[in-house]
């Protein structure tokens, strides 16, 4: 039997927590997004003590909720809509007289059924199998199965999340860098200890130091390349640890693996002139802490007219290094070197035009040579803030080149060719 | 020696590309960062906020055949920031290019970098105006000029800045004669 277990506006995480109860109950559970199916084969008990012990366990969460029992995963969801239980072999009739909307088909198709005069399961199931599939697809079988209060589908359990933390407190406080880095290193190579044993490879850790003035420092430690290696995660933390400013002796710490991987590291069989991802990780581990979080970045182009909409910025990740574009990679590398814009913020400057025709910019004013545009770009012409733009090239007389660019009365200086 | 078609830049010290705005020093790194990104290598670009030379351009890189997906940029607030994060990433020895803003700083601070580039067997390279301690610690300098400019079309929004034409002259070089100077077209 199985036993539907339907939430209604519940939070991600209190949500995770009603299925950590609901385990007290069953060992097998399958998370069905807004419904729990709970596997009840083999549970000693009958519906009803079931059912009440669900209850006694979801009622400290205060939250509204309904449950069913059935025999298949759809009979107990359909059973979930009132408190109500349906006993082997009462399937069909049970489900019967329910609407079309418990089925999981389309608002479209359903339409189409009522036009057809099928507005209850019952009806549905009363339909010849064969016709009815060959004019609705091959999914229609499963609706029509459903209908009949068959669903053979097994339930798959919900993955458990594993989390492993060790804590080290109430050995003394440490008041030198040395003394925290002593500590740091035992509890890590516990940690990893755990990690071996589970077989898995830390992604992301969380180290909390707690101060003897009652402050605790969260350092949330994530790794691109999961591993279980010690002195990496080691090096790692204590990248991080360099940006932090303690006031006071830490006198505990505690050491949590908030997320990690099964499986061995994946290598490229041409990885020979790949960066090392771990030395890069590291150095950027330290960078961030030395510079500041968005420290590091990694960029990549998008269409777009005006240049400044032509790139995207995002933090770097060393996994990303091993992706290798093929197609670009083998793609022939220019002759020559090509011109670089050098971008700024942009920046008024003064700049005269005569006839139309851009003649000196700067302060003190220096001749422009040459120059190429207007280009115009209008983009947002249908919002309340259109934005217009006139773009340009000059060239000053000491040979200097600079993209320029006009907008709403003023000039703006865009960049250097260099 | 890291061969970028025209220059050869020594591995295990610190090279500088010097000279005015627009006198494609920024094209040549540039050059440097394809040839080392292109065979899977990582290279990295600090950058000032405070660079009177601005920021590099990435579509300009991609055009140039920088692989930016093996591309760190790290941007720094000081000087002292940039030469510290130089210190962070040759450490590291994970990269084969590492491209600077040719930031003041004092001798001991260039002497510990030309240290690290050496151990660490990278190319270091510093683009700007040079300060004299920099000028001192580099093992290669080469001096940018403009020499043409490329322009197609009538004045007027038909008109195309296609390139320009770059001298390069060698002005040190530990290794070798520092002389000798080539003609670069930046296109």
């Amino acid at each position: 039997m199985i036993l539907c277990v339907r939430v209604t506006a519940e939070t991600e995480a209190r949500w995770e927590a009603i299925l950590d109860a609901l385990d007290a109950l069953t060992p097998l559970i399958e998370d069905g997004g807004t419904a729990a199916f709970c596997e009840m084969r083999g549970i000693a008990g009958d519906p009803i003590r079931w059912l009440h012990t669900v209850t006694h366990v979801l009622t400290p969460f205060e939250v509204p909720f309904a449950l069913g029992i059935g025999p298949n995963r759809f009979v107990a969801s359909v059973a979930a809509r009132g408190k109500r239980t349906c006993a082997r072999g009462e399937e069909s009739e049970f489900v019967a007289p329910m609407p079309l909307d418990v089925l999981p088909i389309d608002p479209h198709t359903c339409e189409r059924l009522r036009m057809l005069g099928v507005r209850t399961l019952g009806e549905l199931a009363a339909l010849p199998h064969g016709p009815f599939v060959r004019r609705f697809g091959p999914q229609s079988a499963r609706w029509h199965a459903l209908a009949r209060g068959i669903d053979d589908v097994p339930l798959i359990p919900r993955p458990r999340r594993m989390t492993i933390e060790r804590t080290l407190f109430g050995e003394g406080s440490a008041a030198s860098e040395e003394a925290l880095l002593f500590a740091l290193r035992s509890l890590i190579s516990r940690t990893v200890d755990d990690l071996v044993v589970l077989g898995q490879r830390a992604a992301e850790l969380v180290l909390d130091l707690q101060c003897e003035d009652g402050a605790v420092h969260e350092i949330r430690v994530r790794i691109a390349h999961p591993t279980a290696r010690e002195g990496m995660l080691f090096d790692l933390t204590r990248a991080h640890l360099e940006g932090v400013r303690l006031e006071a002796p830490v006198e505990g710490l505690r050491l949590r693996i908030e997320r990690m991987e099964s499986g061995g590291t994946p290598l490229s069989l041409f990885s020979t002139q790949d960066p090392d991802a771990e030395a890069v990780e590291l150095a950027l581990a330290r960078i961030e802490a030395a510079l500041g979080e968005g420290a590091v970045l990694r960029a990549f182009s998008v269409d777009g007219y005006r240049p400044e909409k032509r790139v995207v910025y995002e933090g770097f990740s060393a996994g990303m290094m091993t992706k290798r574009d093929t197609k670009r990679d083998a793609k022939p590398e220019p002759p020559k070197p090509t011109m670089q814009l050098r971008t700024f913020e942009p920046r008024a400057i003064d700049l005269v035009m005569q006839a139309g025709v851009p003649r000196f910019a700067g302060t003190p004013p220096q001749t422009i040579v040459d120059y190429a545009g207007p280009w115009r770009t209008v983009e947002d012409w249908w919002s309340n803030t259109p934005l217009t733009r006139d773009d340009y090239d000059i060239m000053l007389d000491d040979g200097t080149l600079y993209r320029i660019a006009h907008r709403e009365g003023c000039w703006v200086l865009l960049g250097v060719y260099d | 020696m890291l061969q970028t078609g025209l220059l050869h830049f020594p591995k295990g010290s610190i090279s500088t590309l010097e000279g005015a705005a627009s006198s494609g020093r920024s094209a040549l790194a540039a050059r440097v960062l394809a040839d080392a990104t292109a065979g899977g290598g990582a290279g990295a670009l600090v950058e000032w906020h405070a660079d009177p030379n601005g920021f590099f351009f990435p579509p300009s890189l991609e055009t140039a055949g920088v692989a930016l997906e093996r591309l760190v940029i790290v941007r720094a607030c000081r000087p002292l920031d940039v030469v510290r994060a130089a210190d962070i990433l040759l450490r590291s020895a994970a990269f084969n290019v590492i491209v600077i803003p040719a930031v003041a700083s004092r001798a001991a601070v260039w002497s510990r970098l030309a240290n690290l580039t050496h151990r660490a067997g990278v190319v270091l390279l510093a683009v700007g105006i040079a300060c004299d301690e920099l000028r001192y610690f580099a093992s290669l300098r080469v001096e940018c000029t403009l020499e043409s400019i490329d322009w197609i079309g009538a004045p007027g929004p038909f008109r195309k800045l296609c390139g320009y034409d770059v001298c390069t002259q060698i002005c040190k070089h530990k290794r070798a004669v520092p002389t000798g100077a080539a003609r670069v077209k930046v296109g």
